[in-house]
């Protein structure tokens, strides 16, 4: 798109103008971006992904008004600053492309014009190049033409614009709509994999396939003896269907004993073996081709998607070129189960061992579309119930057995039992070729990748590769997807997040998957990698298998963010691996730490999402029966990364593991339903509290709850929204140092939040309760540190309280419990209208003084009764800071500050930088040093809750008790959390509220 | 524990120890018959009436709603016993019995509150955790709503005003120690007997203190010296009358402060189309009380930090003119005391009489006249 040209005759600004126009814009899409950075990493579900694509389309606007700005800048006028918007960088975290693009297109400079003039081969090309994977270059291409588009018809017709239908899906897609144009780009994409695999061989998809790949090993059934049970019992009963697709929700992988036994040999991966490979292949059954398809680079075995490889390309030996070494490779690693099998001891190994899979996907591709006839099956199958899956569709079509192929691990395949091969027929040429999905018999596959390449050729001007054009063209009818997903087998996504749900699916059928050998190397690999990060697995696996190739073990720990480890804190066992996406969140302020999470929650949060609604566990039907196999293969995966924590070989160990897991991550992904509490199962009693946002009821629900009603008087849409917004923020928390969320009730009569019961006393009336005695530096000391434990993980989160206060902070003697954690953003929701009327701002007592200037700078009178001002508030986890400064001043002075001032000469005072007057403060500099910090003016000054924040400063606190403490040593360990013991040394003697200053 | 500022909170409880002679006081404050006879009316009602301390919410009726205040709603009742109107406000407290107790103690106060200048007191009772106070209803509302019927009040009417006000605050200072702490067009109610009187202000500071909200509205009348938390006298109450009549005399709150050239577009056309018509001017003018609010720092720094708003010299007299600048000195030292208002040549020379007042009232409020017996 030309945007030069796009200048229009009038309305021409001067520079300035055009800057200022410029940075407000890009506040708004700043503004934007968080929120929709922060959809993304609440986990996929409807909710989520309609709030998302709203987003999308606001900032596919704003970036459209950026251009727009700029356009008309005279060029007189020009200024540098210009240059910087549209912000590249805030382009590509909003369109959702991995880091490692992003960051390879900053680094080139590139400008979000010169992204948009580029042609989708241009795009592609440049995306590959630079690392990308199909996903990238979906989402970058999609969003790139919408805004293209949107910009376009802005300029024809600026009034009558809406942003509804512009969208990309910044989440890795699960395709619910299907164009044509699109099918074409798909065709593009296919091609310019091929192009690109080709022609570089250096092609990385290092990313994708390689967590592919790992997650196909772990599919890989872990046990033989399971496999060869679940063999028996499927193949007898289901002798037409293939072995996969007739073990229905069971165990769909046949793998041989030996396969298992045997750990993954690297050496499949270098060329050298390729020898060895060829043979093995032979072995196998499958034929390998040998085709005149050009000498694959190993590095190739990246390019194609694992899941391809899971699918078929295992079972069905993967028609190979032995003259090619890539197809040696992949034939290796298919036929041969032994080299296989060898564990892989290093990172590069596991990549490539995941990769392997991936390959054979690739190789896959360039078979002869007669070769395909078993894989067509599957493909067909796999795909379908792919599409389902992501629509939330059941499955209606038949699918055969043969879609379970997809989910096999290569080792399975590899050792895919003989007649099992027959049972794939290969499809009719023309009918639908599918190239990931590869059975091949030797003879049809060159023609395959003969027929691919001319088609490419003629498509597509640069392209001299190979493209399966007519194999594609089969398939587009197949798939419902749109051609930007990954439906293509090419798409690794695509195939990983069939894995996901079937993963998913099967641990709830099938808890118990063989793990093969193959897996195992995987899971020493991961083993060794959680030893040292004790990462959570999607990241730890994601991460590394994000990391290039290239890069070392070592690297990739370094990579990892440090806030992960305080992310693991008690309670966070239990955190389900979904989660990671919502780091994201937090990541997205350290930008280094955004992409591995960014791929992760895209790739993974929409399948878990589909898989919530759209995998019934109904076994027996057939068409799931590939969905399940696919899980079958995920869980495996999921599995194997938990039990690399355990090192633990040992099946029932696994299955265990596989359990939990399970049930972990279901509780965890579905969004609401289950945190949903029925209103007639509550048992509501007395109010206890009554907040901004409703009342707080005392209520019986499996024991004490707290339940707070939320009076719903503007029972609209947005509100609604708004609340399950909250209540997914609250769902995602777990620290012994925040109310438990237990769950919600949604009906809209009776908007409720259930949470544990917070015994004890509030932190407001403890200080406030011995008039005559303040909390002693000591507690305060104690207290403050529970309190900044709690909300340093709050903040890890990303959640921002919002209303931290004393009112709000529960001692019971125990413990210190943070509640009411994001709630004033329900506070648009709920009907506390309280005496406000427009042009009146109501401010409860004691409010003012936890706000901070910026906070209280923006208040503003409500200008008509639906202007809710606290939700329009700009609240920070800086401003949490400021609030938290006002709970230690009440800690240390028993009261609010500026308390006998005015609402209004508060805020004057406040937002004028003024601080309560601490001379009359018990305790020493350092005491005050915390609140001059945690009350600075500039946010940005202030200290966070970290241990490089707070919670260093609190650590360092003299303990000013020298008697009573003097056994426990000063705390001053970086990394150390807090001991309980120690917290609470003084309460557990009864001290708590008794112990005073034994200094002063 | 900080020392807790000596903030205004404080002060309006010593007002309990001086109840002293009320009549002598009256004598003070230039009290004529036509008032004494209207005092001792009411405290013949309030004697029908009787305690009311153990009244409840029961014996009244309600016949119409008078407005929300701050934390309260006032609604028109009917004293069912005695058949006397009233206005009742209703303030929902979350405290303690013994807290409530306190509240309702000082609320006596309100008892020897008796000026012609000042809303009678009927009693006060709590049920329920809501606490009522039963006032004399006045039928023409506040100021705040006659303005927003005549869109400006005359200056002739506010010298009135003026001098009533200042006469309100004399009797609450001199008598009963206590600072209004809240004047504001919405505090000054009217009647159609043209008597105007000062209502809600600060007699229990218990009241104040346990109040759940406070409510800042889109228009402050804070003096800048409280509002940047230092002492708080009877002069900050000098600077909120300076800056309501401003605001009743051009028929808008004055900050930020209109400019001249603004002032004439308004008084240009007042006298014809009045206030439709200031609506075109252009959006840049943003002295409109319409649809953009200040943020609320924004306008309190507006106070504390800008000159103060004054009132257009070619316009109003310049009686007035000085005496509102008088009033509004940013530094309390600087500004005018009770006692100089009094004698200022605004308040000295007022032609309008009450029957005047009155009269223009009904009009403007459309009143029936009021029967004089």
């Amino acid at each position: 798109m030309d945007l030069s040209g796009d200048r229009q005759k009038t309305g021409y600004m001067s520079g300035e103008n055009a800057l200022k126009q410029l940075m407000n814009l890009q506040r708004m899409i700043d503004i934007w971006t968080t929120k929709l950075l922060e959809l993304r990493g609440l986990g996929l579900n409807e909710f989520t992904l309609k709030e998302i694509r709203i987003l999308e389309g606001k900032l596919i606007k704003h970036f459209s008004e950026q251009l727009d700005a700029k356009t008309k800048v005279m060029t007189g006028d020009w200024l540098a600053e210009l240059q910087r918007y549209p912000s590249v960088s805030k382009w590509l975290a909003v369109v959702g492309v991995s880091s490692l693009l992003a960051n390879a297109l900053k680094s080139q400079g590139r400008s979000v014009e010169e992204l948009l003039q580029l042609s989708k081969h241009q795009l592609r090309a440049i995306v590959i190049e630079l690392g990308g994977d199909s996903e990238d270059n979906r989402k970058l291409g999609s969003s790139l033409t919408q805004l293209k588009q949107f910009h376009k018809r802005r300029k024809l017709n600026i009034d009558n614009l809406n942003t509804k239908d512009v969208f990309w899906d910044s989440w890795s897609k699960s395709g619910d709509e299907e164009e044509v144009f699109k099918l074409e780009q798909h065709k593009n994409d296919f091609n310019e994999n091929h192009k690109s695999f080709i022609e570089n061989g250096s092609f990385d998809h290092s990313n994708e396939p390689s967590r592919n790949g790992s997650e196909s090993s772990d599919s890989i059934p872990s046990d033989a003896t399971s496999s060869s049970r679940l063999r028996t019992n499927t193949d007898p009963s289901n002798p037409d269907m293939d072995v996969f697709s007739s073990t229905n929700h069971n165990q769909p992988l046949p793998s041989t004993s030996s396969s298992c036994l045997t750990p993954p040999s690297p050496s499949y991966l270098s060329q050298g073996s390729r020898s060895s490979l060829d043979s093995d292949s032979g072995a196998s059954g499958s034929k390998i081709p040998r085709s005149s398809s050009p000498p694959l680079h190993p590095s190739k075995l990246f390019v194609i998607p694992p899941s391809t490889g899971q699918n078929t390309l295992g079972v069905y030996t993967p028609p190979v070129t032995p003259g090619t070494p890539h197809k040696s490779q992949y034939n290796l690693v298919q036929s041969n189960p032994r080299s296989v099998a060898h564990p892989c001891t290093t990172l590069s190994r596991e990549r490539v061992s995941s990769t392997g899979a991936g390959t054979s996907l690739g190789r896959s591709n360039k078979l002869n579309p007669n070769s395909l006839l078993g894989p067509l099956n599957n493909l067909k199958s796999s795909k379908s119930s792919e599409w389902l899956v992501g629509s939330r569709i059941q499955p209606g079509v038949g699918i055969t057995g043969s879609m379970s192929a997809s989910n096999q691990s290569l080792s399975s395949i590899a050792t895919l039992p003989e007649g099992k091969s027959k049972h794939l027929k290969p499809p009719k040429k023309g009918r639908k070729h599918r190239p990931g999905n590869l059975v091949l018999n030797e003879s049809e596959l060159p023609d395959f990748i003969r027929i691919s390449r001319t088609g490419v050729t003629a498509s597509r001007r640069s392209s001299t590769t190979i493209s399966p054009e007519s194999g594609l063209n089969s398939i587009s009818p197949l798939s419902p997807r749109t051609p930007m997903t990954p439906a293509t087998p090419l798409n690794p996504d695509m195939w990983r997040r069939d894995g996901d749900l079937a993963s998913q699916y099967g641990s709830l059928h099938t808890p118990k998957t063989p793990k093969s050998t193959f897996q195992k190397s995987v899971k020493v690999f991961f083993h060794k990698l959680a030893k040292r990060t004790k990462l959570k697995r999607n990241k730890s696996i994601d991460q590394m298998l994000d990391d290039p190739p290239q890069s070392s073990q070592s690297t990739t720990l370094g990579d990892l963010p440090p806030r992960r480890r305080s992310d693991t804190m008690p309670g966070e066992k239990s955190m389900p691996p979904m989660f990671a996406p919502s780091e994201s969140l937090f990541t997205q302020t350290p930008p280094q730490r955004e992409p591995p999470l960014h791929d992760t929650c895209s790739s993974y949060s929409p399948s878990l999402v589909g898989t919530d609604r759209t995998l019934v566990p109904d076994p027996l039907a057939d068409d799931k029966s590939d969905t399940l196999v696919r899980q079958e293969s995920l869980t495996g995966i999921e599995s194997e990364e938990k039990s690399t924590l355990t090192e633990d070989n040992d099946f029932s160990e696994n299955v265990t593991m596989r359990e939990r897991f399970f049930r972990q991550e279901s509780t965890t992904q579905s969004t609401s339903e289950e945190f949903d509490i029925p209103y007639d199962e509550l048992d509501i009693r007395e109010i206890i509290g009554q907040g901004r946002v409703g009342r707080v009821h005392k209520g019986y629900w499996h024991g004490d709850v707290a339940i707070r009603v939320i009076d719903v008087y503007h029972n609209d849409e947005d509100k609604l929204r708004a609340f399950k917004q909250e209540v997914m923020t609250y769902k995602k928390t777990r620290h012994e140092n925040l109310e438990l969320f237990m769950g919600s009730c949604m009906d809209p009569k009776y908007l409720a939040i259930v949470t544990g019961f917070c015994h004890g006393k509030s932190l407001y009336n403890y200080i406030r309760e011995s008039r005559k005695q303040l909390v002693s530096v000591n507690q305060a000391k104690i207290i403050a540190q529970h309190i900044v434990q709690g909300m340093g993980y709050l903040h890890s989160k990303g959640v921002i309280h919002k209303d931290l206060k004393s009112k709000n902070i529960f001692v019971d003697g125990k413990r210190v419990v943070i509640t009411d954690f994001g709630l004033m953003g329900l506070h648009a929701v709920s009907g506390d209208k309280t005496g406000s009327c427009p042009g009146t701002l109501v401010i409860p007592d004691g409010w003012l003084c936890y706000l901070a200037p910026e906070v209280v700078k923006a208040l503003r009178f409500p200008e008509n009764e639906k202007d809710d001002v606290i939700s329009t508030l700009p609240y920070t986890a800086h401003s949490d800071v400021y609030a938290f400064g006002t709970v230690w001043y009440e800690l240390l002075s028993g009261s609010w500050p500026f308390s006998g001032f005015c609402a209004e000469s508060i805020i004057w005072q406040v937002g004028s930088g003024k601080k309560q007057n601490l001379s009359q403060l018990q305790g020493r500099g350092e005491v005050k040093d915390i609140l001059m910090q945690s009350w600075a003016f500039d946010p940005t000054r202030r200290p966070d809750f970290s241990d490089g924040g707070l919670m260093g400063i609190l650590k360092k606190l003299q303990t000013q008790i020298p008697r009573s403490l003097s056994s426990h040593p000063r705390r001053g360990g970086v990394n150390r959390g807090i001991s309980h013991e120690r917290l609470f040394d003084p309460l557990r003697h009864g001290t708590f509220s008794t112990i005073h200053d034994l200094e002063e | 524990m900080p020392k807790k500022k000596p903030g205004p909170l404080n002060l309006p409880g010593k007002g309990q120890e001086v109840v002293s002679d009320v009549g002598k006081k009256m004598e003070e404050l230039q009290i004529d018959d036509t008032q004494r006879k209207r005092l001792d009316d009411f405290i013949k009602q309030k004697q029908k009436v009787g305690l009311m301390d153990n009244a409840q919410k029961g014996d009244f009726t309600k016949t119409g709603e008078l407005g929300a205040g701050n934390g309260g709603v006032v609604h028109l009742v009917k004293h069912n016993a005695s058949g006397f109107e009233m206005a009742r406000k209703l303030i929902h407290l979350e405290v303690k019995p013994v807290i409530q107790n306190q509240i309702m103690r000082e609320l006596k106060v309100l008892h020897d509150c008796s000026s012609p200048y000042i809303v009678g007191f009927y009693g006060a009772f709590s049920n329920d955790g809501e606490i009522s106070i039963c006032m004399e209803s006045m039928d023409a509302g506040s100021l705040d709503q006659v303005m927003k019927k005549a869109h400006r009040i005359p200056e002739k009417m506010l010298g009135i005003v003026s001098r009533s006000v200042i006469l309100g605050l004399q009797y609450l200072r001199e008598t009963h120690k206590i600072i209004h702490r809240d004047v504001k067009p919405s505090n000054i109610l009217v009647n159609s007997r043209g008597e105007i009187k000062l209502c809600d202000f600060g007699v229990s500071g218990q009241l104040i203190d346990s109040m759940a909200n406070s409510f800042v509205g889109t228009r402050s009348y804070m003096a800048p010296e409280r509002l940047q938390g230092s002492k708080y006298t009877v002069l900050s109450d000098i600077w909120s009358l300076g800056l309501s009549l401003i605001e009743m005399a051009i028929g808008r709150y004055p900050i930020p402060p209109l400019s001249s050239k603004q002032m004439e577009v308004i008084f240009g056309l007042t006298d014809k189309t009045c206030m439709d018509q200031s609506k075109d001017r252009p959006p840049s003018l943003h002295f409109d009380s319409g649809p953009r609010p200040m943020a609320i720092f924004e306008l309190l720094d507006y106070i504390v930090n800008e000159p103060p708003p004054k009132l257009p010299a070619e316009i109003f007299s310049p009686d007035f003119c000085e005496f509102v600048g008088s009033c509004l000195r940013k530094d309390p030292k600087d500004r005018a005391d009770l006692c100089t208002l009094m004698e200022s040549n605004f308040v000295k020379d007022i032609k309008v009489t009450q029957k005047e007042f009155s009269d223009w009232i009904c009009k403007t409020m459309e009143l029936p006249m009021p029967k004089y017996d």
